[in-house]
């Protein structure tokens, strides 16, 4: 059974006249990758500023568990992330959305700097160097300073900063963020090595999609609360009993083809959607629909270009719980309306 | 320690960093060497000088001679007085000087030089006009001079010919005193001559010498009778003694006879005599009139004589005092010198400091204001370049304190700038022989906490500003406030006395006459004891202000929070926050009315309806009962920010009754 490392209770969080964070509750098991989703402004750097320390909120505790410090040797105690930031701080890295280190020091002096900042001592430091520098596929451009490095290798320069200590936890925010597929595949290899080694990972990120084969679990953000926390099966789960069946045809009249005429296959399809270059089919019984959709493609003399079928992403599950949030607070909003025109009458 | 890597840390990234490496290391070495060069020397400034002169005169000459004489001096004709003063206006000349046309000395007449300056420059202008006015005086001063000596020489020989004159006045009044005293004594004793004629009765005189005659006549016969009967006697007596007797009365009896016809001749000679004599005392009688008559008109005339005498005297009295006046008054003038006279008080501009070039006098001024500059700027971009930097967060992700990174910064800067100032007095000393080792020990000190003091005014700057802009012009804006309200562009003497007040605070002025006090003058620690009192209290609060404003700054990196904002009251607590359906939180009334200004009605509608006032319900939450009835009756968006405007009005006119 795991055990949390991170317990947040009540989290609450106001910027500039606008709760950022409301009530947030959270537990963080430990050794595993936590992923925390949202969209852009939904309170997630906040959340990781807050489980590090850096911001106080106005209600609710952050506290961790003391088990990985070596003066405190009970496990079950939990401390306020505040009152014990700095050593809270010994045993946690953060790498923030921004890569964060000397422009102008290479990347072993960015190393040695922020290794000292940690107090190590010397030897722990020279190995560590020597371990991160291999971890990060960084050997070669020990001595080019950080500015003269490209976009991944600052990253990764980044991840071995938050590494140089060895923390029992790490914390990244959006670390794929601006890279192309190919460097961020890199960069998910990376966090699954790191979590090997035993540490906790939490991350935050908007790429969706690649959390879901990353993370244990996951917590889902909107305008400051969570919506669901869970592994990425128990969400899918949870928040889609549809499969998907992704059709893309040639010449590609989409339209026509949207007008399925199969009353049988109508019953099974929730939704349709015009992608444009293709289209997608909402179904819970997608051998039907699928039957049909021959048959039109047929009538329509559409060729096959790419036909899938695949049960939804956490993007399309996080869509449609975003855009089903908002047609619930439409929906309250109308309802009220009404009931005040009643009552006006 | 920590610190020290921080600190390698720091000096790394400065040494790569080129720009800054130019700007703010090499830069003020540079300043500091053409400073030295530029103000290492004692002449004086070169001037170009203007004069105009219609009608020239001997002495207008003699003075554009002698400005021509002094080797600091070009001295340019112009046609035209307005043609001077655009050469002043064109920078070709410093100042204009018009002559009038009838310059000269003249009994009566005041000769008046018109100066032109170019007033805008302020810091040199009164230093042209001392330069050319000195020697103008010093020409109107040797005429002086010369006028002066002739007067006393005219004096002084007047003075000379009085006293000549005044003895001989003295010797005059005496004569006359003499003379008027002999007069006086003429007059006396012709006064006292006593020429009353006698009357000499001759013929008194008959009568008396008869009675003698006859008197002498009846002794003659006595003594006839006497020797007779001597001679009997004799002649009785017989021999011996008698007979000698009768032949002595015989003798005696001769003689008797003899003596009374010697007599008797006489008695009639007499009485011829005395008849003559009468007659001569008749004649001298007469005479004794006449001189009696003589006597009282020479008498009068004396008299005459005497008072003009008197006269005579009380005029060469009173020349005397007169002459003794002018002799006194000229004795009494206490200056007699021309040199005195012209210039009676001569100023002897003494130094109070061995040092002769002037740039041991701005050597000061200019050490600090590098230390002022380097040290703001140095500081302040070592801060801003940090919080602009990727690795600024990282920082505050590891376990190291803040203090570690505001001594490190410190430190940093600190360690430059002393390396920079301890170059810098190197060349001045070996280069442009500045005297900097006097009061070693003293200066040291000053000039590390001058140093300290400034490095954290900078760091002061690079904590409150957030971009590399408005610290670099903040830092430039705050030493030329330190510049401007200091001495060494205009004396602080020439401005308002609010301003000069103000400047008794500038840390500039403080260390930089300090230095001044230890390097030029040598003063002693008693002296500057209470001067480095300040500079440590000053010292102090500096540091206090930096920790406060860094943590500020930390706060406002990581939470968005504006300084200013965090100097603000307490916020209220969320749970007495009401959410707006937009995601707004208010937090007090003034944020309600602002809200209410910008939502429509229809959004207003929705929290308060005729049933409930949400509005008024929260305010009752934060036991604000006063403003929740007031707007407990609005039902319209309007009613209610007229209730809450009315509100804020009531507070402030009682905020401002309670003042």
């Amino acid at each position: 059974m795991s055990t949390p490392i991170f317990k947040v209770k009540g989290v609450s969080k106001v910027f500039d006249r606008r709760i950022v964070l409301d009530n947030i509750d959270l537990e963080i098991n430990a050794g595993e990758i936590f992923g925390v989703i949202g969209a852009s402004g939904s309170g997630k750097s906040t959340l990781l500023s807050i489980l590090i320390g850096f911001l106080k909120p106005e209600t609710g505790e952050v506290s961790f568990r003391t088990e990985h410090l070596l003066e405190h040797k009970d496990s079950h105690i939990f401390r306020s992330v505040f009152k014990y930031n700095d050593e809270l701080k010994k045993v946690v890295g953060m790498a923030a959305q921004t890569p964060s280190f000397y422009t102008t020091m290479t990347v072993k002096e960015n190393l040695h700097y922020f290794g000292t900042l940690y107090d190590l001592s010397l030897d722990t430091l020279k190995s560590n160097i020597t371990t991160l520098i291999n971890l990060m596929d960084l050997q070669g451009s020990e001595n080019r300073q950080a500015r003269f490095l490209s976009g991944g290798m600052q990253r990764r320069l980044d991840m071995a900063c938050a590494l140089i200590h060895d923390p029992r936890i790490l914390i990244l925010d959006e670390p794929t963020a601006d890279l192309d597929p190919l460097l961020r595949n890199h960069i998910w290899r990376l966090v699954r090595k790191i979590n090997k080694r035993g540490t906790t990972i939490v991350l935050a990120s908007h790429h969706l999609s690649e959390l879901e084969l990353l993370c244990s679990r996951i917590a889902i953000l909107k305008e400051g609360k969570i919506l669901a926390v869970g592994t990425p099966n128990e969400l899918k789960e949870r928040f889609s009993q549809h499969e998907e069946i992704h059709l893309e045809t040639f010449p590609g009249n989409y339209d026509a083809l949207s007008n399925i005429k199969d009353s049988e296959a109508l019953k099974y399809i929730a939704k349709i959607e015009d992608k444009g270059t293709k289209l997608v089919i909402y179904t819970s019984k997608p051998e039907i629909v699928l039957n049909a959709m021959m048959k039109r493609l047929e009538e329509l003399k559409e060729t096959i270009v790419d036909l899938k079928v695949t049960r939804p992403t956490l993007d399309e599950i996080f869509i449609n719980i975003s855009e089903s949030s908002e047609d619930k607070a439409e929906e309250q909003e109308e309802e009220q309306e009404e009931k005040e025109k009643k009552k006006k009458k | 320690m920590k610190v020290f890597k921080i600190t390698g840390k720091n000096l790394k990234i400065l040494a790569r960093s080129k720009t800054t490496l130019l700007m703010v290391v090499f830069g003020p070495l540079l300043i500091m060497l053409l400073v030295g060069f530029a103000f290492n020397s004692t002449s004086t400034s070169k001037l170009n000088i203007g004069y105009v002169t219609d009608k020239s005169t001997n002495l207008t000459q003699s003075f554009i001679q002698a400005l021509n004489d002094n080797p600091n001096f070009l001295v340019v004709s112009s046609p035209s007085e307005t043609q001077c003063v655009n050469m002043i206006q064109q920078g070709k000349v410093h100042l204009c000087i018009i002559f009038p046309d009838d310059f000269s000395v003249d009994n009566n007449k005041t000769n008046n030089l018109v100066f032109y300056v170019d007033q805008s420059r302020t810091n040199f202008v009164y230093a042209i006009i001392d330069t050319v006015s000195s020697k103008i005086s010093l020409t109107s001063t040797q005429l002086s001079y010369q006028m002066t000596n002739d007067l006393l020489s005219v004096i002084d020989s007047t003075k000379r010919s009085d006293t000549e004159q005044l003895a001989s006045i003295i010797a005059l009044k005496s004569s006359v005193d003499d003379m008027s005293t002999k007069l006086k004594d003429v007059q006396s004793k012709l006064s006292n001559l006593d020429l009353t004629p006698s009357s000499v009765q001759t013929g008194t005189t008959n009568g008396p010498l008869s009675t003698i005659s006859s008197d002498i006549s009846d002794l003659q016969t006595r003594g006839n009778t006497v020797i007779t009967d001597g001679q009997s006697l004799g002649a009785q007596c017989g021999g011996g003694n008698c007979g000698n007797l009768t032949a002595q009365f015989t003798s005696a009896g001769s003689d008797l006879t003899t003596k009374f016809n010697v007599t008797s001749t006489d008695l009639d000679t007499l009485n011829s005599s005395l008849s003559s004599l009468s007659n001569a005392v008749d004649k001298i009688n007469q005479k004794l009139i006449n001189a009696q008559t003589t006597t009282t008109d020479s008498s009068t005339t004396v008299d005459d004589n005497v008072k003009a005498l008197a006269q005579l005297k009380t005029s060469l009295d009173d020349l005397k005092s007169s002459i003794e006046t002018t002799n006194a008054q000229i004795n009494a003038l206490r200056v007699t010198s021309a040199e005195s006279i012209v210039n009676p008080i001569t100023t002897t501009i003494k130094p109070i400091s061995s040092k002769s070039s002037n740039l041991n006098f701005i050597f000061p001024y200019f050490l600090i204001l590098i230390i002022v500059f380097i040290s703001i700027m140095l500081s302040s971009s070592i801060i801003i370049v940090e919080k602009t930097s990727k690795a600024y967060f990282r920082n505050f992700t590891t376990p190291t304190k803040d203090l570690t990174f505001v001594m490190s910064v410190f430190l940093t800067s600190f360690f430059v700038v002393l390396i920079q100032i301890v170059f810098i007095l190197a060349l001045a000393y070996y280069f442009l022989n500045a005297s900097i080792f006097d009061n070693f020990g003293l200066t040291a000190i000053l000039l590390l906490c001058s140093i300290a003091l400034f490095t954290m005014i900078g760091m002061i700057i690079g904590y409150l500003f957030n971009s590399q802009e408005a610290v670099m012009m903040a830092s430039i804006s705050v030493g030329s406030v330190f510049l401007f309200l200091s001495n060494l562009i205009l004396p602080l003497e020439s401005m308002s006395a609010y301003i000069q007040n103000l400047a008794k605070f500038n840390p500039y002025v403080i260390t930089s006459e300090l230095l001044k006090k230890l390097t030029v003058f040598n003063s002693s620690w008693a002296d500057v004891s209470s001067d480095f009192l300040i500079i440590a209290i000053y010292l102090v609060v500096a540091f206090a202000l930096v920790l406060i404003i860094q943590k500020a700054s930390k706060v406002q990196f990581i939470s968005k929070k504006p300084i200013t904002k965090q100097l603000m009251a307490k916020e209220p607590t969320i749970d007495k926050y009401f959410k707006l359906k937009n995601g707004v939180l208010l937090m007090s009334e003034k944020d309600l009315l602002y809200e209410l200004e910008k939502m429509s009605d229809k959004e207003f509608e929705e929290y308060v309806t005729k049933r409930r006032n949400d509005f008024e319900s929260w305010l009752i939450l934060n036991k604000k009962h006063d403003l929740a009835k007031k707007i407990k009756e609005c039902k319209t968006k309007k009613d209610m920010i007229n209730a809450l405007q009315k509100y804020k009005d009531d507070i402030t006119v009682d905020l401002n009754k309670k003042q």
